[in-house]
């Protein structure tokens, strides 16, 4: 089972790259088992991606970004190995040791009902970050596609599919979301619909708005030339090129959002006790201010964290992704 | 093989509120001409006279709004469906601008590889070895398939869009100014690789080019276009040595020399007054009347026919007075 | 080449510092352009013409750009060596420009006249504040004779109908004349020096030719002196007295006009007659090999990887310019052997 997951992933990772345009690394290639790849020097395919990454490698302020996600990605998948005390993110209680300020034992103290705040934190990261990379997966997702289909095919197509858009844009997301979880169960599934539902048009007007400038193109008149049809034109010659914007506004947009599910979990809809999210212990702290710090402070630091690591990321790779055009 | 009847393109344009057709933009008003199998015709004029839109229809990047389009018997300009894919098989485009013209985030290999794969050409095994052998051809090195149209020259990218547009072996290659945007040396370069890869295969050219010189080393036959209707047809010595429209020889006069043997193969410079009419708003009369030296009354009334004067076509009144 | 002359370029050197290294685009350019003369600079893309010519304006981003030596003369003073005050002063009084892509340099938003008025109001003063700029929209005496001098600007460059022209925007004109316009800008504050960066490409080609005309016309009646650049030796023939050929970063011949197209010398400037389309007789196959790597240039004549007459000592060292007959210098040892036979 986890091996067959693996290898979607990998070749999800590896779809993904190609379509966008970046050269893969031939290793990868190679675990994609049935899929008619065309064999080349791998000598040149290695070349452009040691270009990109040596460019994106070269602004210090990225690849602090992207070790500040790999960080806390690992940090969260890894939570039950490395978490000292990993029962307290799971239902364990321990009153006699609650509210400890930071120790060796505790470095970051402990809450109101004796569970490790950092145990917590680090579980905490596996629910912030993975529904906040579940919603932009599928705003993406949702977006892209009725933005291509807005895009290209135009005309009363493109005005219901837009105007639809801004109905939704217009919604805040916060009033939706508390809508939704009042009406529904206050959990992080409807959360995440919610924030999805109020989230999407943007990334459809982006690449609807991509798609009509790259339209116009040579290069698209050249594939209607060549006799293909508008589908295949759309995903083998339009989607390369809207690959980049949509990842960079990806990847920026999921420190919003992790700041967003955050106040929804401080609000108290999302995820419910005991389970740890970094909203949730901040609200759960708060009426401990100021003297008993450690408790709010701690999980708003990894917010903090978060959402400038996914910032300077996305930043680091629209620059890559930018040089490599203007090359 | 080729010939075109009346050919026309009207583009509507809209406007006010509700978007209603408010005129018609005639980019191409009436164009006809002949191309015999293997020869290279010379679409020649300014913006505005609609060589490239002829182009366009010719491989139906355009649908003709009226007119006969007929390749080797079959009126194309109608097809549809099926027959039109067909029909792209046998007719393809080089561009002119290689930049816009090659998807910058593509790879060389699928850019090259796309018209085998869409009509299905060979087996999947022999289209890669099909595509080396186009690279060699247009002699570009075998590495460049795995790089992207940036990492290339103007003259590189032209080349990779002459490989997409011969790799099937059409019949008819428009060529849309493919010199345009380079260099005068690349240009020598990338002219003479046409001309060998036109003897090699076969090719039928309709080459589309304000540049008059160059014109003159590749086509068998002109066609001066202006505003969207033929000015003079006839074959290219012909053309250079007798040009008979006064637009031939304005633009003959203009042509930049290095030499004065050149120069003195060329009309005395006219200095053509005025601007190019738009194509909305097109003149009654001879369309050329407006900046004419040698217009008359006559002219601006009357739209003079195509005359037939012997292999030798000339739409002017002072001809046919003259003659 | 004495100092009397207007503009006097010596050992221009300019580098640009990118991702991918530093490249040296210019390389011990020499030039000079005499009062009252139309000189061409020409060169094919890439070799470096239009970053000398922004050099010279001032306007070459310092960033990647560096000029790591030389002087540009301008009747006889530095200005490289100009404080950026005195040289904004400077390029608005004397300077004149004239682009390639007029639409480029045209602000869509505002009137010809609007655009006009300010080129010219402002022309040359540095640090406008903008009370000042509003202020001038009221000062009426003023604007009504710049109006008056802008008519008569556009009926010099043969606009027909220059009261339309100015109350129109950009949009609404065609190429030919939105680059006429910028003519009459460029000449509106009687500059001495005009540079004029391939006007005419990006135009038809009848209409292309008005403007070289044009321009022309304008600038022997006034005796402005004019540096033109173009890819296209056809029209350097045409219309210049002198002219350089580039390649790659520096000078390799130059000659009066007629002598230059009589007696070519230099091997590329031979390739590239050769590669123009000639009414007459077969197209060549233009000139072997693509221009070199500019991180990376060959050892000593940046031609010789495609010179079909290099010979070792071209590898070495790269050959100064040499006179070899009266106002015709070449940069290459087959004529330097020459002279030293002579």
């Amino acid at each position: 089972m986890v091996q067959r997951s693996l290898q979607l992933r990998r070749y999800m990772t590896a779809s993904f790259f190609r379509l966008a345009g970046i050269p893969i690394r031939g290793t990868i290639k190679k675990s994609l088992r049935g899929i008619s790849v065309l064999e080349g020097p791998q000598k040149y395919r290695l070349e452009g991606w040691k270009r990109a990454t040596s460019r994106f490698r070269r602004n210090p302020l990225s690849t602090t970004g992207l070790v500040i996600v790999i960080g806390l990605v690992l940090m969260g998948l890894l939570a039950d190995y490395i978490a000292p005390y990993p029962m307290d993110a799971k239902g364990r209680v321990d009153f006699i040791n609650k509210l400890l300020p930071p120790s060796l034992e505790h470095p970051f103290g402990t809450d109101e009902a004796g569970r490790d705040v950092l145990s917590r934190i680090m579980f905490g990261a596996r629910i912030d970050i993975s529904s906040a990379v579940t919603v932009q997966l599928l705003v993406t997702f949702v977006g892209v596609v009725l933005g291509m289909v807005a895009g290209y095919v135009g005309g009363k197509t493109n005005v219901i599919i837009m105007r639809t858009a801004d109905v939704f844009i217009t919604i805040p997301p916060l009033v939706l979301a508390l809508a939704a979880t009042t009406a529904f169960t206050p959990d992080i599934t409807t959360a995440i619909l919610a924030v999805t539902i109020a989230w999407w048009p943007w990334y459809a007007r982006l690449v609807q708005s991509v798609v009509l400038s790259v339209k116009e193109e040579q290069f698209i008149e050249a594939s209607r030339a060549i006799g293909k049809s508008p589908l295949s034109i759309v995903f083998g010659d339009i989607f390369p090129n809207i690959v980049s914007v949509v990842t960079v506004k990806f990847t920026l947009d999921i420190g919003f959002v992790i700041l967003f599910m955050a106040s929804l979990s401080f609000l108290g809809l999302g995820v419910q006790p005991p389970t740890p999210a970094w909203g949730t212990m901040i609200s759960e702290g708060k009426s401990y201010l100021p003297e008993r710090w450690w408790m709010s402070a701690f999980p708003g630091i990894f917010i903090l964290l978060a959402v400038i690591g996914f910032s300077l990321l996305g930043d680091g790779l629209r620059d890559a992704f930018d040089v490599q055009l203007e090359e | 093989m080729l010939r075109v009847l009346d050919l026309k393109k009207y583009f509507p344009m809209t406007g006010g509120l509700l978007k209603r057709k408010i005129g018609e933009v005639k980019a191409v008003d009436g164009v006809s001409f002949d191309v015999m199998k293997s020869d290279t015709l010379a679409l020649v004029g300014e913006s505005g006279s609609g060589k490239t839109t002829v182009g366009k229809m010719l491989v139906r990047i355009l649908k003709p709004t009226s007119g006969s389009i007929f390749f080797a018997n079959e009126d194309i300009a109608k097809h549809e469906g099926d027959s039109l894919k067909n029909y792209r098989r046998m007719a393809q485009m080089v561009f002119q601008d290689p930049t816009s013209s090659l998807n910058p985030r593509r790879k060389i290999l699928d850019i090259v590889i796309d018209p085998l794969n869409v009509h299905k050409i060979g087996l999947k095994s022999e289209r890669y070895e099909m595509v080396t052998r186009m690279m060699d051809r247009v002699e570009l090195p075998r590495d460049f398939l795995y790089r992207y149209p940036h990492s290339l020259s103007g003259g590189q990218k032209q080349r990779v869009g002459i490989a997409r547009a011969v790799i099937m072996n059409p019949a008819l290659v428009v060529l849309d100014e493919p010199t345009a945007s380079l260099d005068v040396s690349v240009q020598a370069n990338i002219v003479s690789l046409l001309k060998e890869i036109q003897k090699e295969y076969g090719l039928t050219y309709v080459f589309i080019s304000h540049n008059l010189s160059l014109v003159r080393n590749i086509a068998d036959w002109v066609t001066v276009m202006y505003l969207g209707r033929a000015m003079e047809m006839a074959p290219t010595e012909e053309l250079f040595t007798k040009p008979m429209h006064p637009y031939t020889i304005a633009l003959l006069s203009v042509v930049p020399t290095v030499s004065e043997e050149e120069e003195k193969l060329l009309p005395e410079r006219v200095r053509l007054e005025g601007e190019i009419p738009s194509s909305v708003r097109i003149p009654k009369g001879c369309r050329f009347a407006s900046r004419c030296p040698k217009a008359h009354e006559r002219c601006s009334s009357d739209e003079p026919p195509l005359a037939d004067l012997g292999a030798h076509f000339v739409r002017c009144h002072q001809i046919e007075e003259g003659a | 080449m004495n100092t009397s002359n207007l503009l006097t370029i010596r050992d221009l050197t300019i580098d640009f510092t990118t991702y991918d290294g530093t490249a040296r685009v210019v390389d011990d350019l020499d030039l000079y352009v005499d009062r009252g003369e139309i000189v061409s600079l020409v060169g094919e893309s890439g070799c470096g013409k239009t970053v000398t010519a922004k050099a010279v304006l001032g306007i070459l981003p310092m960033p990647p750009g560096k000029i790591a030596e030389g002087e540009i003369l301008f009747r006889g003073q530095d200005l490289l060596k100009t404080k950026d005050k005195d040289l904004q002063v400077l390029r608005g009084k004397e300077f004149g420009f004239v682009p390639q892509d007029p639409m480029t340099f045209l602000n869509p938003i505002f009137t010809i006249e609007t655009q006009m008025f300010d080129m010219y109001t402002f022309r040359g003063s540095p640090d406008v504040d903008p009370l000042q700029y509003l202020r001038s929209f009221r000062d009426s005496r003023r604007r009504a004779d710049t109006v008056q001098r802008a008519l008569e600007m556009l009926r010099r460059v043969n606009i027909p109908d220059p009261d339309r022209v100015l109350r129109s925007y950009p949009v609404e004109l065609s190429g030919g004349m939105r680059q006429r316009v910028l003519i009459a800008m460029a000449l509106m504050s009687r500059p001495s020096f005009i540079i004029a960066d391939e006007p005419a490409t990006a135009l038809d080609v009848s209409i292309g030719e008005q403007i070289n005309e044009v321009l022309e016309t304008r600038v022997r009646e006034e005796g402005i002196s004019v540096l033109y650049i173009t890819h296209d030796l056809g029209v350097a023939r045409r219309l210049s007295d002198r002219i350089y050929v580039m390649y790659a970063g520096h000078i390799v011949e130059t000659a009066s006009t007629q002598e230059l197209f009589k007696e070519p010398k230099h091997p590329y400037t031979l390739g590239l007659l050769k590669s123009v389309p000639k009414i007459y007789g077969e197209i060549s196959r233009g000139i072997e090999g693509v221009i070199p790597d500019y991180y990376n240039p060959p050892p000593g004549c940046r031609f010789h990887p495609r010179c079909p007459h290099a010979m070792p000592v071209c590898r070495r060292e790269r050959p100064a310019l040499r006179e070899i007959r009266a106002g015709h210098r070449v940069a290459c040892y087959l004529y330097s052997e020459e002279k030293k036979n002579e």
